[in-house]
C-alpha cells in the first residue's frame, strides 16, 4: 500500500515535473519541429499512470499487516548508509586522492564493513585486487587516474 | 548478406581466428558464466560493467567479448541453481525445480551435465536461427518506413511492460522513465537544448553505459547491502559431469520443442530468457508423458529450462541486429556498446558491416562451444567461485563501477550519472519498479521520436493526415494493435477469471 502511494507520487510529481520542464520552450505549429512533442506526451502518459496507480491502491483498501516489510527493512539501513557514504566519497575523490591508496582503503573498509573476517585476508585479497584494476585500467587501458 | 555470403563468413571466420577476439571471447564467456552462477550478479550486470573494458578494443573484439559474457551468463545461472537451489539469473528460475532435487539425490554431476548440453544444444540451435532468419528480417525492414519503425518501438515497451513484472502499469511507468531520458540534450531536429537542468554536460545526452552500470551494477549492489542477502552459502560436491549421448537422445523432442520456443521469445522484442525458460516449462509439463515427475529432479524439466533460456540469445540478437531494437535487456546494453564503438545496429548494419555481422554469428557459435567446453571441464572451478565471499566482491563490483563509467569519456561527471541511475535502481527496486524497460525505453526513446516526427514532417505537420499514414499501413497498424492487446492483456484475464468464478458460482 505504501509502496503504491508512493509509486503514484513519484509517477505523477515526475510526469508534472516534465510537463513544466516544457513549459518555455518555443511554440511551434508543426509538430514535427515541436521539441515539446514527445516529452509532453510522456509527461501525460506518467501522470495518467499515477492516477491509475492510485486508484488501483484506492480500491484495494487496507494492506495486511507485512505487505509493507520488504520497504521497510531497517535491520541493514546502518550498513546501507555507511557503505553509501564511503561510495560517495570514494568516487568523488579517486581523482585527487591517489587511486590506487583509495581503491585499496576502499576494498578493505567496504569488505570489513560487510562481515568479511580476517582482516589480514581482507587487507591480502583487497591488496590483489587494487594491484589487478589499476594494472588493467591505469597501465593496460590508459585511463588518466 | 545474400549473395556472397560464403565470401563473408570466410572474412568473418579470419576476423573472429585472431588470437586477441579469440581470448576475448573465451575470457568473456569464463567471466560471464562467474557472474551467471553467482547469486545477485546478473547477466545485465556483467555486461554492463564489462562495456568500459571494450572501450580500447576494435567493434569486433568487443562485441565478440561481450557476447561471450551474454551466452556465458546466461548459461551461469543454472550451476547456482543446481547447488545451492539459488538461480544465478532470474533465467535460471525454472532450472531450479529439478536441478536442485536432482543434486540433493547425489546427482549434482548429472544435473549440471544436463544443464550445460541443454545449454550448449539451445545456443547452437539459435545461432543458426540467427543466422537465417536475421539477413531476411533485415531485408524486409529496409523497406519499413518511419511508421513502422515507430509501431515497432511501441511493441517493445509494451511486451517488456507486459513481461517485466506482476504490475504493468509499473512496468509501463519505467519504458516511460527511460524515453524521458533519452529527450534529455540537444533536440536533433531543431537545436533546441532540452532538459539540461543548469549543466552543459548534459547537451550531448546522458552517456548510456553509466546509466547502464548504475542502473545494474551500483542498484544491486546496494539492494544486496539492503536486504543482507550477500552471506555465503554452503555448495555441494560434483562427480560425473558429461552426460551419455544416450541419455540425451531420449529428450530430442523436448531440445527442439524448447529451442523453437527459446528463438520465438528471444526475438520478441523486450521479451527475454526467464519468459522462455516459463513457457518452455510450462510446454513441457503438457506434453510430458510423466507431468508429476517434473519439479522432483527430472531431466526433462532441467532440459527445457536451459535449452529455452540459452536459445533466446540468438533469438533476441535477430531482432537487435536485423532491427535495432533491442531483444531483451542484456541486447540493449549491446546496443548501447556498439554505438560506443559507432555501429548502429539495423537493417542497414547488413550492408554497411557485413563482415562484422558475420563475425557476430561465428561468434555466437563459438561462444556456445566455449561454453560447453567451460561448463563441462570448470565446473568443479564455478563450484567453488560460487561460495567466494561477496563482502569481498561487492565492493569490487562498486570499484569496477566508478572506474568503467569514468574510463569511457575520462569524464568524472559520468562517475556522477552512474551514481544518480544506481540510486535510482535502488529506488525502483524498492517500489517494485522494474529497471528493464527504462533500458529499453532510453534504447528506443530516439527511433520513437525521430520516427514520429518524421511521420509528422510527411503530412505536413496534420494530426489527421499522420494518424491516416498509421492505418494505411498494414504492418504498423498490426503491430501497434498487438501491442494494445498485449497491453489490455491483464485486464481481460482478469474479466475473464471474474467470469469463470461467477460462473462456477
Amino acid at each position: 500500500m505504501v509502496k503504491d502511494w508512493m509509486a503514484t507520487a513519484v509517477m505523477s510529481l515526475a510526469g508534472i515535473a516534465i510537463y513544466l520542464g516544457t513549459s518555455t520552450y518555443p511554440r511551434v505549429a508543426n509538430p514535427a519541429n515541436n521539441p515539446a512533442l514527445f516529452p509532453r506526451a510522456i509527461a501525460l502518459l506518467l501522470i495518467l499512470l499515477g492516477i491509475v496507480t492510485g486508484i488501483d491502491a484506492r480500491t484495494r483498501g487496507e494492506p495486511k499487516r507485512g505487505d509493507d516489510a520488504s520497504l521497510w527493512q531497517l535491520a541493514h539501513v546502518k550498513t546501507t548508509l555507511i557503505f553509501l557514504i564511503m561510495i560517495l566519497v570514494y568516487s568523488s575523490s579517486i581523482l585527487r586522492g591517489g587511486f590506487f591508496f583509495l581503491t585499496f582503503a576502499f576494498l578493505t573498509g567496504g569488505a570489513l564493513l560487510l562481515g568479511e573476517r580476517p582482516p589480514t585476508r581482507v587487507l591480502a585479497f583487497s591488496l590483489g585486487l587494487s594491484l589487478g584494476i589499476y594494472g588493467i585500467f591505469v597501465v593496460l587501458l590508459r585511463v588518466p587516474l | 548478406m545474400g549473395p556472397g555470403s560464403f565470401d563473408l563468413y570466410t572474412l568473418g571466420w579470419s576476423l573472429v581466428l585472431q588470437p586477441m577476439p579469440l581470448v576475448l571471447l573465451v575470457a568473456g564467456v569464463f567471466l560471464g558464466i562467474v557472474f551467471g552462477a553467482m547469486p545477485g550478479l546478473t547477466a545485465n550486470m556483467g555486461v554492463a560493467i564489462l562495456v568500459p573494458f571494450t572501450y580500447a578494443l576494435s567493434p569486433t573484439a568487443a562485441i565478440l567479448m561481450l557476447i561471450g559474457v551474454y551466452c556465458g551468463a546466461v548459461y551461469g545461472g543454472s550451476i547456482s541453481a543446481t547447488l545451492i537451489n539459488i538461480p544465478g539469473t532470474p533465467a535460471a528460475l525454472m532450472t531450479v525445480f529439478d536441478a536442485y532435487p536432482m543434486a540433493q539425490r547425489g546427482e549434482a554431476g548429472r544435473a549440471l551435465g544436463l544443464a550445460t548440453t541443454a545449454s550448449f544444444i539451445g545456443g547452437l540451435l539459435s545461432v543458426v536461427a540467427l543466422a537465417v532468419f536475421a539477413p531476411v528480417i533485415a531485408r524486409t525492414a529496409s523497406t519499413f518506413r518511419s511508421q513502422e519503425y515507430f509501431a515497432f518501438a511501441v511493441l517493445g515497451l509494451s511486451v517488456v511492460a507486459y513481461v517485466s513484472g506482476s504490475n504493468l502499469v509499473r512496468g509501463l511507468a519505467s519504458g516511460l522513465f527511460g524515453l524521458f531520458v533519452a529527450c534529455i540534450g540537444v533536440d536533433l531536429a531543431t537545436g533546441y537544448p532540452r532538459f539540461l537542468m543548469g549543466m552543459p554536460n548534459l547537451l550531448s545526452g546522458v552517456e548510456f553505459v553509466p546509466i547502464l552500470i548504475g542502473l545494474f551494477g551500483l542498484s544491486e549492489v546496494l539492494e544486496q547491502v539492503y536486504s543482507g542477502s550477500y552471506k555465503k552459502t554452503p555448495t555441494q560436491k560434483l562427480q560425473r559431469i558429461l552426460p551419455s549421448i544416450q541419455e540425451f537422445a531420449t529428450h530430442v523432442w523436448t531440445v527442439i520443442r524448447s529451442a523453437i520456443i527459446g528463438v520465438f521469445i528471444g526475438a520478441l522484442p523486450g521479451a527475454g530468457a526467464t519468459i522462455a525458460a516459463i513457457v518452455a516449462y510450462g510446454q513441457q509439463k503438457r506434453f510430458s508423458k510423466n507431468p508429476d515427475e517434473l519439479g522432483k529432479g527430472a531431466p526433462d524439466g532441467i532440459i527445457a529450462a536451459e535449452t529455452a533460456n540459452n536459445a533466446c540469445t540468438g533469438g533476441a540478437m535477430i531482432t537487435m541486429l536485423s532491427l535495432g531494437i533491442p531483444g531483451d535487456s542484456v541486447t540493449a546494453i549491446l546496443i548501447g556498446a556498439l554505438i560506443l564503438h559507432g555501429i548502429r545496429p539495423g537493417p542497414l548494419l547488413f550492408s554497411q558491416e557485413p563482415a562484422l555481422v558475420s563475425s557476430i554469428f561465428i561468434g555466437m557459435f563459438l561462444a556456445n562451444c566455449v561454453m560447453f567446453v567451460l561448463g563441462i571441464c570448470g565446473a568443479r572451478l564455478f563450484a567453488r567461485l560460487i561460495s567466494l565471499s561477496k563482502a569481498i566482491l561487492l565492493p569490487t563490483v562498486v570499484v569496477l563501477a566508478a572506474v568503467g563509467a569514468y574510463a569511457i569519456r575520462n569524464n568524472p561527471f559520468d562517475v556522477g550519472v552512474m551514481i544518480t541511475f544506481g540510486f535510482v535502481g535502488f529506488l525502483m527496486e524498492r517500489l517494485s519498479i522494474p529497471k528493464a524497460p527504462m533500458v529499453l525505453g532510453i534504447i528506443l526513446g530516439p527511433l520513437m521520436e525521430v520516427n514520429l516526427r518524421r511521420a509528422f514532417q510527411l503530412n505536413r505537420g496534420s494530426y489527421w493526415a499522420t494518424v491516416n499514414s498509421f492505418v494505411k499501413s498494414p504492418t504498423a497498424l498490426g503491430i501497434l494493435i498487438f501491442s494494445i492487446v498485449i497491453l489490455l492483456l491483464p485486464w481481460l484475464q482478469r474479466r475473464l477469471a471474474g467470469r469463470k468464478h461467477l460462473g462456477s458460482a
